[in-house]
């Protein structure tokens, strides 16, 4: 999950101390395209199909590494 | 109304505020199919048809927003999947076709293009197409209000994972789409949240102050069923620099495309404060991200472009504002547009659309080889750019979609190329916006130099070599006719040689000025040639001006002396300039023998020529013989003039129309015949001037030509050529003109600083042009129309008109700064200058100019251009006056000036003084019709003088000079002129209306034909005859004596008859029918009638039962029945066009049904604010005091403001009376006869319901009324086939004032003339 925080903080070019659990992305500055390149990328690295529709939806760190662990573990 | 959720999962609840949107558009249009999405999946690999049936079905079923229906209460609909069945996915087989793939397009043709009712209709469907063994084409077509485009692309996304399960036996990798019911409790909940307060209040300020918003069309955007696309993919460098663009300035890349998008956008409009449309997806932190539905909207985002700004710096403000405008995205701006009043307006949200879709690759199915095909996108109202990434390989393709309403084919491909070129300049400018051309280097080859292809060898000469040359060869040919002389060229120049002499004898040589002050006539002409044949150039002075302004001249343009008959010596000042006489009277004027007069060259002045200055002093334009040879040159060639042919001259020689006129005829050998000084002004005259003289050639300015043409003696007139120019030519005119005269007519356009004229368009009869260009350049002449950083502009879009050409004049005579302000460096030719002439054009895509205007405050007045600036000089100088200010009013007859006036502290102003003053110093054209005092000149809010703030001054002329032939007539055009305060006589066709006439002063009209005739007509009689003839007329045949009362035909003077004529018109035009409001009477449509520009009858129909007596209807339906009886006996051949104003308009409907039934023909129905029955149905019964309050409301009058114990038939009456209102004038039984007809037509309403009828309606909506209220439109949509909405910013009640009368008439005006049959 830090891995995660951390390419989150790297896209929005933000501290990753900023990409707190429970912060809402969007307020951070996320938008679609972003959000679509980072599920990309953690498609390819999980090897879980990871897109835009399944992180749009609550765009937030932890909710975001449930839906990977869920699926990898 | 929140969301159900049932006992079975059944959705229902109200529809989203997306879907509401949508769903208000579709009713006003619900059979154009554009708002279906189709895709067509195309699959190859070996897939087994029944189970690739079964994963679309399973697909779709988990799309529970697609299984629903729309239904309940118009004002408020709900969405329901209640005993809505399941979309069955069928398989269609077509591998035994000889085409399939022909075969399966015909059939998704057909299902994409049906339009879907959501009350009754699948709002999806899906078909799998078995093409073969291993290849299948997956159909899938949606309504918009259930799917957008990232809901289809959850949907494929889903599908795909589907078919990968069950052809790998794994499970499916993506969770099940969301439901539906999640996305409409989101929705309930934003509605009511805090969230959408904020919203509104960010767009409230965003779009604050926003002026009118433009698009790459001026036109109406509307939805429409089709649309063009112009595609290309975007190079992979110039994709790359866009990306690289976007990253530098820290915004995404759809971001730098729009921006860039705006940058051309604001090239197209003019204006640096663009607005933009840009969809956004809403799905982001919304229940709705995983639910296949319509959730999208198009925000507006605003931004004001720079040219001296970046291009990167651009892309990064425009990245801030559509990041804010997306974190309030969800906001609707169908909503938007109608909380900003734009609706009420008829006013654009946003221009075009920029769409920008990052490719989203479909899961991959091994063994599977997938393509997507997108079918129908949408609806497009106007014009959308779509960026489109088509995956590493495929690049991004550029798709221009535009409705073919606005644009065409060649417009929209035109666009795809322009902007693309514009893109990669975009991208690669480091320094300023203003440098990234706005054309294609085609373009700009094409505009710059194609449209101006006109080098042509003339000789480089002068006027006065040409006509010794003629004289050479024709000398007895006759060159001059006057009143009573005739001259040949030998005698011409004979003449001219001698005056030369004289010249030079007093000191005139070539560069020199000769004032040449004389009344038009052969004297004057051999006055110009013989000045020039002295090297020097004439200075036309026109006697009739006043003596002041001669003076004015002489001392501005201080020539060597000025030539005078010896009548007109006194008006040449004697103490500046001095005096040389001709015709010599004594031996001392006659010409010495022994002089060499010096010969101009081309480059030396030709004339001077004065034009109104703008502040306050007139300037003096110096033509070169070579550039005035051009232009006669190119004449002759053009219309091919010989010495055949006889000109007339008629144009005053201070206008330097004049110029060719006069010239013209040397160069060929011709004849020019020269009309007396004051016969210009009378058309008579004229046409026997040219039947006399055997004219071929004739000049008009279009104002005069109207009037002309109007005239008896023009009737079967045949004049080879007519030439038309300063003013601008009309369609209409044309049309007139080849009613009336056998002649070719050609419209010209020029300034007196470019030698009369540089383009030129011919008008035949043939030409349907509207508006009428001004055509090509002439000979050696260039035309650019640019925007404001010198740049040419593209077709079709205004710029400023600059001319460059061997036509220039050398400059303004001493004002050298003026001079060097004016004309400029020819940018596109080293060396050369072009001229700013201040006026306003377009290319069309034929090459032809079209004139646009005027880009500063100078009007032409009957042609001869006057500077605003130089009479409010004049006027602002006189004592008393502390400001003023002038303005045109365009008039029927052509501009009109008004002047208004301030008076400094402690004085009173005399307006019929300033006026006097000002016709002392003024020539005729520049001297206002009226002077009006004000308190003070209404400013801007940036404190300049606003123009379009001063008040439109009272009507006050006569037209018809013609005359009146009985004892009758002459009483009444008498108390016209009276009773309207008009100058002059009215003649027999002068309209009581159109000289100013209205309801008040109807009735103290009929007030002195009562007392002057003994005569009581209603006002009906006025509003059915509203000319001196026919209201004379009337007069005469309600005339005293008790047995023309008795006479029942004269009913009709009360103007209350079933069938009252509005307006006259040929018997070749269907007429319009306008049918009465509640109060049975039809005179409100005069205004229209009237606005209405093509010639057509206009005929109102009113109750019978106004007359009492006669029976009234006793259903809606019998009385449009027995109204259609009686407009269709005998007149079954023609369309029948019907027009209603509220209740008016619910009659029309049903007249429309009832002729529909008889097997006549429907042409255009028009409502005019009017709402189906239905909406009266559960209204409460009017009490017995609402026909009066009816009446008050439709004079106008608020009936709350009378107590309701004083509400009788007698205080309504006083107070119709009081104010001047004609209804206040009617007789008692009228009177009972209007509150009949209104408690009637209250019943006959509420009982009444409407059928469908297979007929187009147009509705004008009041906009500034029915505010918070559910009317609209589309309440006629199940009553109609197609309901055309208009809104217009009036209130009820003004839908038949001028104002609205105005916009109506323009749309229905169109509407007559393109339809079938007339």
């Amino acid at each position: 999950m830090e891995t995660m925080r951390a390419d989150i903080a790297a896209i929005l070019d933000q501290p990753t101390s900023l990409v707190e659990d429970g912060v809402n992305l969007l307020d951070l500055g996320l938008d679609s395209l972003r959000i679509m390149e980072l599920a990309d990328r953690w498609s390819q690295a999980s090897g879980v199909f990871v897109d835009f529709a399944m992180l749009a939806e609550e765009p937030e760190v932890t909710a975001w590494w449930g839906l990977i662990s869920d699926r990898t573990g | 109304m929140g969301v159900d959720l049932g006992s079975n999962g059944v959705i229902e609840g109200r529809l989203t505020e997306a879907q509401e949107g949508l769903w208000l558009a579709r009713r006003l249009d619900p059979r154009n199919p554009s708002q279906n999405t189709g895709q067509i999946l195309r699959l190859r690999g070996p897939i087994d048809t029944e189970s690739l049936r079964g994963v679309v079905q399973q697909t779709i079923d988990e799309c529970d927003a697609f299984r629903v229906r729309i239904a309940g209460d118009p004002a408020a609909p709900t969405v329901t999947s209640r005993d809505v069945p399941h979309i069955r996915v069928a398989v269609d087989d077509v591998s035994g076709e000889r085409d399939p793939e022909r075969v399966i397009r015909s059939r998704v043709q057909s299902d994409v293009e049906r339009p879907r009712d959501p009350a009754s209709d699948p709002m999806a469907s899906s078909v799998v197409y078995r093409v073969a063994d291993d290849e299948h084409w997956w159909y899938f077509c949606g309504q918009h209000l259930v799917i957008d485009g990232y809901g289809t692309t959850l949907l494929n996304v889903r599908f795909m994972d589907l078919l990968r399960a069950v052809s790998t036996g794994e499970p499916p990798r993506t969770p099940e789409l969301g439901s539906f019911q999640a996305v409409l409790e989101e929705d309930a909940a934003y509605r009511v949240s805090a969230d959408r307060l904020a919203d509104r209040r960010f767009w409230g300020e965003e779009l604050a102050e926003l002026a009118d918003v433009a698009s790459l069309s001026g036109g109406e955007p509307l939805p429409s069923a089709f649309h063009h696309r112009a595609r290309r993919v975007i190079g992979a460098e110039l994709q790359g620099a866009l990306e690289a663009m976007g990253r530098d300035a820290g915004v995404t890349w759809p971001d730098a495309v729009a921006a860039a998008v705006a940058a051309f956008v604001a090239r197209h409009t003019g204006d640096g404060d663009i607005v933009l449309g840009l969809p956004v997806m809403n799905r982001l932190g919304s229940a709705s991200a995983r639910v296949p539905c319509t959730i999208m909207n198009v925000t507006p985002i605003r931004v004001r472009l720079d040219e001296a700004e970046t291009p990167g710096a651009i892309v990064a403000r425009f990245g801030d504002a559509s990041k804010r405008a997306r974190a309030h995205g969800r906001y609707r701006s169908e909503e938007l547009r109608r909380e900003l009043g734009f609706v009420g307006e008829g006013r654009r949200l946003f221009g075009p659309l920029v769409n920008v879709l990052p490719f989203r690759p479909l899961p991959a199915v091994e063994g599977v080889a997938a393509h997507l095909e997108v079918l129908g996108a949408g609806p497009v109202d106007d014009v959308t750019f779509t960026f489109r990434g088509g995956g590493v390989d495929a690049g991004i393709a550029l798709e221009v979609d535009s409705n073919p309403a606005l644009y065409s084919l060649a417009q929209t491909e035109t666009f795809r190329d322009r902007l693309l070129a514009f893109l990669e300049a975009f991208a690669a400018e480091d320094h300023e916006l203003a440098r990234v051309p706005t054309l294609t280097e085609t373009e700009k080859e094409r505009w710059v130099r194609g449209v101006n292809d006109t080098a042509h060898a003339v000789e480089e000469t002068t006027l006065v070599e040409r006509l010794e040359r003629t004289v050479r060869a024709r000398p007895d040919a006759v060159a001059l006719v006057g009143e009573e002389i005739e001259l040949t060229y030998a005698e011409v120049i004979e003449r001219t040689n001698a005056l030369a002499r004289r010249l030079r004898a007093a000191g005139v040589g070539r560069g020199a000025i000769v004032g040449v002050c004389y009344p038009r006539s052969v004297d004057q002409v051999l006055g110009f040639l013989g000045v020039m044949s002295a090297g020097a150039a004439y200075l036309p002075l026109d006697p009739e001006h006043p003596e002041g302004r001669i003076r004015q001249l002489i001392g501005d343009a201080e020539p060597r002396v000025v030539l005078a008959p010896s009548s007109l010596s006194r008006l040449v000042p004697a103490d500046s300039v001095d005096l040389v006489v001709w015709p010599p009277g004594s031996v001392d004027e006659s010409a010495p023998s022994d002089v060499e007069p010096e010969a101009p060259r081309p480059h030396d002045a030709a004339y001077v020529i004065y034009t109104s200055g703008s502040t306050g002093r007139p300037k003096g334009v110096v033509i070169e013989h070579r550039a005035i040879v051009n232009r006669l040159e190119w004449m002759r060639a053009a219309f091919a003039f010989g010495p055949d042919d006889r000109i007339l001259h008629k144009t005053p020689a201070t206008f330097d129309v004049s110029v060719w006129e006069l010239f013209l005829p040397m160069l060929c050998g011709a004849t020019l015949v020269v009309a007396p000084p004051t016969a210009h002004r009378d058309p008579a005259w004229i046409a026997r001037l040219i039947r006399e003289h055997g004219i071929t050639a004739v000049h008009f300015v279009p104002s005069m030509l109207g009037p002309f043409l109007d005239h008896p003696s023009a009737d079967g007139l045949e004049v080879r050529r007519v030439f038309c120019s300063g003013e601008a030519l009309t369609a209409p005119l044309r049309d007139r003109f080849h009613r009336r005269v056998r002649g070719e007519l050609h419209n010209l356009y020029g300034p007196t600083e470019a030698a009369v004229d540089v383009t030129h368009w011919a008008a035949p009869p043939h030409d349907t042009s509207d508006p009428i260009p001004i055509g090509r350049p002439v000979w050696n002449t260039r035309m650019y129309v640019l925007d404001d950083h010198q740049r040419p502009v593209p077709p079709g879009v205004v710029g400023d008109l600059f001319i460059a050409g061997r036509q220039l004049a050398r400059g303004y005579l001493g004002r050298d700064d003026l001079t060097s302000d004016r004309f400029i460096p020819d940018p596109f030719v080293a060396g050369e200058r072009m001229y700013r002439t201040g006026d306003l054009a377009a290319w069309r895509e034929d090459g032809a100019l079209e004139f646009a205007g005027r880009a500063d405050h100078q009007v032409k007045i009957r042609g001869q251009r006057i500077e605003l600036g130089e009479i409010e000089t004049v006027i602002a100088d006189l004592p008393g006056v502390a400001s003023a200010a002038v303005r045109a009013w365009a008039e029927p007859q052509g501009a009109a000036l008004v002047a208004y006036a301030t008076a400094t502290s402690g004085t009173v102003l005399d307006p019929d003084g300033i006026r006097a003053e000002v016709t002392a110093r003024l020539p005729d054209a520049m001297v206002p019709r009226v002077v009006l005092a004000l308190d003070d000149l209404p400013l801007t809010s940036s404190g300049k003088l606003d123009r379009n703030a001063l008040p439109r001054p009272p009507r006050a002329r006569a037209e018809d000079t013609g005359a009146l032939t009985t004892p009758t007539q002459r009483l009444v055009a008498e108390m016209f002129r009276q009773v309207l305060d008009i100058d002059g006589m009215p003649g027999p066709t002068d309209d009581f209306f159109a000289l100013g006439g209205h309801s008040l002063t109807a009735v103290e009209l009929l007030a002195e034909v009562r007392s002057r005739c003994g005569v009581d007509l209603g006002p009906g009689a006025l509003f059915s005859r509203p000319t001196v003839t026919r209201f004379a007329e009337a007069i005469d045949r309600g005339g005293p004596g008790p047995e023309a009362r008795s006479d029942p035909g004269l009913d009709e003077t009360y103007g209350l008859e079933p069938l009252l004529e509005l307006s006259s018109g040929p018997e070749d035009r269907a007429p319009l029918y306008c049918i009465h409001p509640a109060g049975g009477i039809s005179w409100c449509y005069g205004t229209l009638a009237r606005a209405l520009a093509s010639r057509r009858r206009v005929i109102g129909l009113q109750a019978t039962g106004l007359r009492t007596g006669r029976p009234l209807p006793g259903s809606l339906t019998e009385m449009a029945s027995s109204y259609v009886d009686a407009i269709s006996t005998g007149r079954r051949d023609r369309p029948f066009h019907l027009l209603g104003w509220s209740v008016g308009g619910i009659i029309a409907h049903a007249m429309a049904a009832r002729l529909l039934e008889i097997g006549c023909r429907v042409g255009q129905v028009v409502l005019l604010d009017a709402y189906p029955a239905d909406c009266w149905h559960d209204a409460p019964p009017p009490g017995p005091d609402a026909a009066l309050r009816a009446l008050l409301l439709i004079a106008g009058e608020d009936p709350e403001t009378i107590d309701p114990d004083d509400l009788t038939r007698e205080t309504v009456r006083a107070r119709l009376a009081e104010r001047g209102h004609v209804l206040g004038a009617l007789s008692d039984d009228a009177l009972d006869g209007v509150v009949r007809v209104v408690e009637s037509n209250n019943r006959l309403v509420r009982e009444h319901h409407h059928e469908p009828v297979e007929a187009d309606l147009i509705h004008f909506q009041a906009g500034l009324d029915h505010v918070g209220e559910r009317f609209d439109a589309g309440m006629w949509a199940p009553y109609a086939r197609r309901v055309e909405a208009h809104v217009i910013p009036f209130v009820h009640a003004r839908m038949t004032g001028g104002a609205a009368s105005e916009r109506v008439a323009t749309v229905l005006g169109q509407r007559l003339e393109s339809g079938r049959g007339r």
